[in-house]
């Protein structure tokens, strides 16, 4: 299956292979850094970007000047369904709660919410001091409650977990019955805290934000899907531009190690003279080199590729949310879209091998317009 | 007595095959995981999102400032609501304020 000039070539590669070693390992731990550090963000927004489809298309909020505040619900739903080309408008009651182990999302979840969510015949709606958490929230009592404090503080009855793979978007909530989620947020009877609100046409979103704004006779603020997928776009964004600093110290590592294999190829000219004093042509000697790299960079792009694949795409990934989004408790386990994955990673492989296979190549073609006398007698003199 | 010979070229054709076959193995790996195999998760996301009207993902813990992020607005674009009543500042209004006595009348030196 091999032919001799590659049995050669491995076998240069024996004579000093702690530096071979190095260099794979060197490699292919560069490509594994570089490749996490810019993939994770990048799936995690590719991710959010097809899943945010399904959100509402714009959601309205009441604001005065110290900021957000709740919204009557019927003068609110009445005056958005006034607008032509609302579709649907559901009041939303939701806010932030202290829970056992920090902060929580707490949802007021409507009698039509359930069912279609969970086809799990156990599940019932939230009663009265009844809770429904999702997957990260743990209960710390064999009794399963869960102690919240809002405006007032209160222990509820866990029934059901959200299934796991909604974990994305239902990690850390807690749905409760409305009257309790009004009371616990400190929201007044008949208050909501925005509105979602869905339109015919996705085109449409922005179109109608003058109508709805003018609808309502007090100041109101809506944000539409394509602005709430821009706001977290920007956010991972930064996340990714913080990842593209790495690439700093990794190309200067590269540039230490294509540096160090340059000279180590400069140094062994006399081999060379001595192969072409044999008869190797100048094409046997660059082919020579050609697969001596290859077989360093080779396995070290593919370990490094899948040492990526897996810290982002497999098991890795709960890892790495705790440690990128800023999970104390159990991070939420991410369902990551693969598409583009491939050609990020050839990205990085083509940055990182490149220069490794260029520096070895160099000091061949230099050597063989070299003279062999030269080439031996060089290295004699060194 | 002839000594044992030691071929490298053998150990090194070994070599090759070792390298084979972890680079092989490596790119089966990245191919098990580059398979879509998270679809039905997402299809079930998007159908809770449909169902609760979620509009924010939990991938950032609550009470962090990108959690909520489409909730916070620039208090400049609230200032410059044509809904909101006009807050009368001037800063020699400030200036003359706070030379006033307690009464409110400006010391007058006459």
């Amino acid at each position: 299956m091999f032919n001799t000039l590659q049995i050669w070539a491995f076998r240069d590669i024996l004579r000093r292979p702690f530096e071979s070693l190095l260099l794979a390992v060197t490699l292919t731990f560069a490509i594994a850094t570089v490749g996490t550090l810019l993939l994770f963000p990048r799936a995690v927004y590719d991710t959010l970007t097809v899943v945010l489809k399904a959100t509402p298309s714009i959601i309205l909020r009441q604001v005065d000047p110290t900021g957000w505040r709740p919204l009557p619900i019927r003068e609110s739903v009445q005056a958005a369904t006034s607008v032509i080309g609302v579709v649907s408008v559901r009041p939303r009651i939701w806010g932030m709660v202290n829970g056992p182990d920090g902060p929580l999302t707490v949802m007021g979840v409507q009698q039509e919410g359930l069912p279609e969510i969970l086809a799990d015949p156990l599940t019932r709606l939230p009663a009265k001091g009844q809770a429904i958490v999702g997957w990260g929230i743990a209960s710390h009592d064999p009794a399963g409650t869960l102690p919240l404090e809002g405006a007032i503080r209160q222990t509820y009855q866990v029934i059901h977990r959200l299934p796991e793979q909604t974990s994305m978007f239902t990690h850390d909530l807690v749905l409760l019955n409305p009257l309790d989620a009004q009371q616990l947020i400190g929201l007044p009877q008949g208050y909501a805290s925005d509105l979602a609100i869905d339109v015919f046409h996705e085109d449409e979103q922005d179109a109608i934000l003058s109508d709805l704004t003018a609808a309502f006779p007090w100041p109101v603020r809506c944000v539409t899907r394509r602005q709430s997928a821009g706001i977290y776009a920007g956010g991972f964004n930064r996340g990714r531009a913080l990842g593209a600093i790495t690439m700093i110290p990794a190309v200067l590592a590269m540039c230490l190690l294509v540096a160090v294999n340059t000279r180590k190829s400069m140094g062994r000219q006399s081999d060379l003279g001595i192969m072409k004093a044999m008869g190797w042509t100048t094409g046997d000697i660059i082919r020579l080199h050609l697969y001596r790299d290859l077989f360093v960079c080779l396995p070290s792009v593919a370990l490094g590729s899948c040492l990526c694949f897996f810290l982002v795409y497999g098991p890795g990934a709960d890892g790495l949310a705790g440690f990128f989004l800023g999970w104390d408790t159990l991070p939420p386990r991410l369902y990551l879209e693969t598409k583009g994955a491939v050609t990020v990673l050839l990205e990085v492989a083509g940055v990182m091998v490149a220069p490794v296979m260029a520096s070895a190549l160099l000091p061949a073609l230099k050597a063989a317009t070299a003279d062999v006398h030269e080439l031996i007698e060089g290295a004699g003199r060194r | 007595m002839m000594q044992v010979t030691y071929d490298r070229l053998d150990k090194a054709g070994y070599g090759l095959w070792a390298i084979t076959l972890v680079t092989v193995l490596a790119c089966v790996v990245i191919t098990l995981l580059s398979l879509d195999t998270c679809r039905d998760a997402r299809q079930i996301t998007q159908r809770a999102i449909q169902t609760l009207a979620l509009t924010t993902p939990t991938i950032i813990p609550s009470g962090r400032a990108l959690r909520n992020a489409d909730t916070v607005k620039p208090a400049i674009d609230l200032r410059h609501s044509p809904h909101l009543p006009l807050i009368h500042f001037s800063p020699e209004d400030l200036v003359i304020s706070s030379l006033k006595p307690e009464t409110g009348d400006i010391r007058s030196n006459d």
